[in-house]
């Protein structure tokens, strides 16, 4: 009689045990995701060259700093066009457009295939991807008849293509007065 | 058995509290951004390919200036304003469109054309870094993949197109096209929202605010363009976008609102005119 007592005490301590721990579990592991969710202060990442960090949210406050890209910030609030933001020990402001909040990878051409292939000249022309193909064979349906109407001009385009720019000359260029 | 039941809320609890560790806000964010931009980056390809021929088309329409030199002068405005507040994972164009028609215009993906009627009538460098600036925005917000509606069940702006262009049957191939034209459509007759106009116009004053040029210029490069409305040589420009008046008072209500009326900014007028001495 005593023995069976005390399994049923155990028993009923034990689930109480569960219930505690269950519910403590549960609610640490939805403190920290949901911190992650609703976090106030969040990490961007500065998108451009050069980036002015300045004290105040105006144009004509001091400037405090320069953040290289790709720098973490810790963006805090947001002032009409202006974030505040913490980066490293700094505390200033950018303009909104400044940050993102994927991290910014390194600029790679992104294109197609190419593709080699004869204009109608019979000049050998490379062009990329299967629209240029079409715009100098035309997308015919399967009544032979084309399915765009508009002209295009591929050759004009890789010729843009190859006009030369270079981020960081061109940042000095702008930044050079008269 | 009975030993494992009755430690296996403790188990549980031991694998939580790991989980919960895991959870920590910066991995869990981080994480989500990998898999977001390993997206992002098939989409980015996608849109530049769909925007290259939409440019294609664009330079079907108008002949390409060949000139090495003006190009490289509005590149490198351009350039160096993308570089700043553009998106960082495209490489930008900037052509110019031997027409004395009044307009710009912007492919998705990068590519970003100005007409030498628009060049003629500007008056300094700060006008014609906020016209190039209109056009980022436009690219930036994604303003035309958005407006043909190609959110798909995943609602990723650009999936849409991709879920055209990965396929390889004919059918897919005619439908890209489709689409093709409906965005080059949207640049040389509908036009997009009078709000995406609105947004574009004030992006391009941030860009102008952050590289330091002269605001003013931009909204008097617009008064200018007035007296060209009616007449044949803005009338795609007149049919695709807002009238004057409403951007003008946009703009002037976000100069006041953000307090940038004393900004004073550098115009380089001088630089502009012997760029374009010759058009």
């Amino acid at each position: 009689m005593e023995a069976l007592h005390q399994t049923q005490l155990n028993s009923f301590l034990l689930s109480k045990i569960k219930f505690v721990l269950i519910f403590s579990a549960l609610f640490l592991s939805s403190n920290f995701i949901v911190s992650g969710i609703f976090a106030k202060e969040e990490i961007r990442y500065v998108k451009g060259l050069g980036a002015v960090l300045r004290e105040q949210p105006s144009i004509l406050s001091k400037k405090l700093t320069k953040l290289s890209r790709g720098t973490k910030v810790l963006a805090l609030e947001v002032k009409g066009i202006w974030h505040k933001v913490i980066a490293g020990e700094i505390q200033g402001w950018l303009l909104r457009g400044q940050i993102t909040n994927i991290p910014v990878k390194i600029k790679k051409l992104v294109l197609g295939q190419k593709i080699r292939l004869t204009s109608s000249s019979g000049r050998r022309v490379r062009l990329r991807t299967f629209s240029a193909v079409v715009g100098v064979r035309g997308l015919v349906d399967s009544k032979g008849e084309k399915i765009s109407p508009y002209q295009t001009d591929y050759v004009a385009l890789e010729w843009l293509e190859k006009q030369p720019t270079d981020e960081e000359n061109s940042v000095r260029f702008l930044t050079l007065s008269e | 058995m009975n030993l494992f039941r009755n430690h296996l809320w403790f188990y549980i609890f031991i694998i939580s509290f790991v989980f919960a560790s895991f959870g920590n806000a910066q991995e869990f964010r981080l994480r989500a951004h990998h898999v977001y931009w390993k997206n992002q980056e098939a989409n980015t390809e996608r849109e530049i390919n769909f925007g290259r021929s939409v440019s294609a088309k664009i330079l079907g329409k108008y002949p390409i200036m060949r000139n090495e030199q003006k190009v490289r002068y509005i590149s490198q405005i351009g350039t160096g304003i993308s570089a700043q507040l553009g998106r960082p994972e495209l490489r930008y164009y900037f052509g110019i469109l031997d027409t004395d028609e009044i307009n710009a215009f912007a492919a998705p993906g990068g590519y970003i054309f100005v007409t030498k009627g628009a060049l003629k009538l500007m008056r300094n460098e700060a006008q014609l870094a906020g016209v190039l600036a209109h056009e980022l925005a436009h690219i930036d917000q994604k303003h035309i993949v958005r407006k043909l509606k190609l959110q798909s069940t995943d609602r990723s702006v650009t999936s849409g197109i991709a879920q055209v262009l990965g396929g390889a049957s004919l059918s897919a191939k005619i439908a890209l096209e489709r689409l093709n034209d409906l965005a080059f459509k949207m640049l040389m007759e509908e036009g997009l929202s009078k709000e995406d106009e609105a947004d574009a116009d004030q992006k391009a004053l941030e860009m102008l605010i952050s590289t330091g040029y002269d605001l003013q210029s931009y909204l008097d490069y617009l008064l200018s363009l007035k007296p060209y409305l009616e007449q044949g040589q803005a009338k795609v420009l007149s049919k695709t976008h807002p009238t004057i008046e409403f951007r003008y008072n946009n703009l002037r209500e976000f100069i006041i609102k953000n307090n940038l009326e004393k900004f004073q900014g550098k115009n380089n007028e001088i630089r502009f005119k012997t760029n374009f001495a010759k058009l």
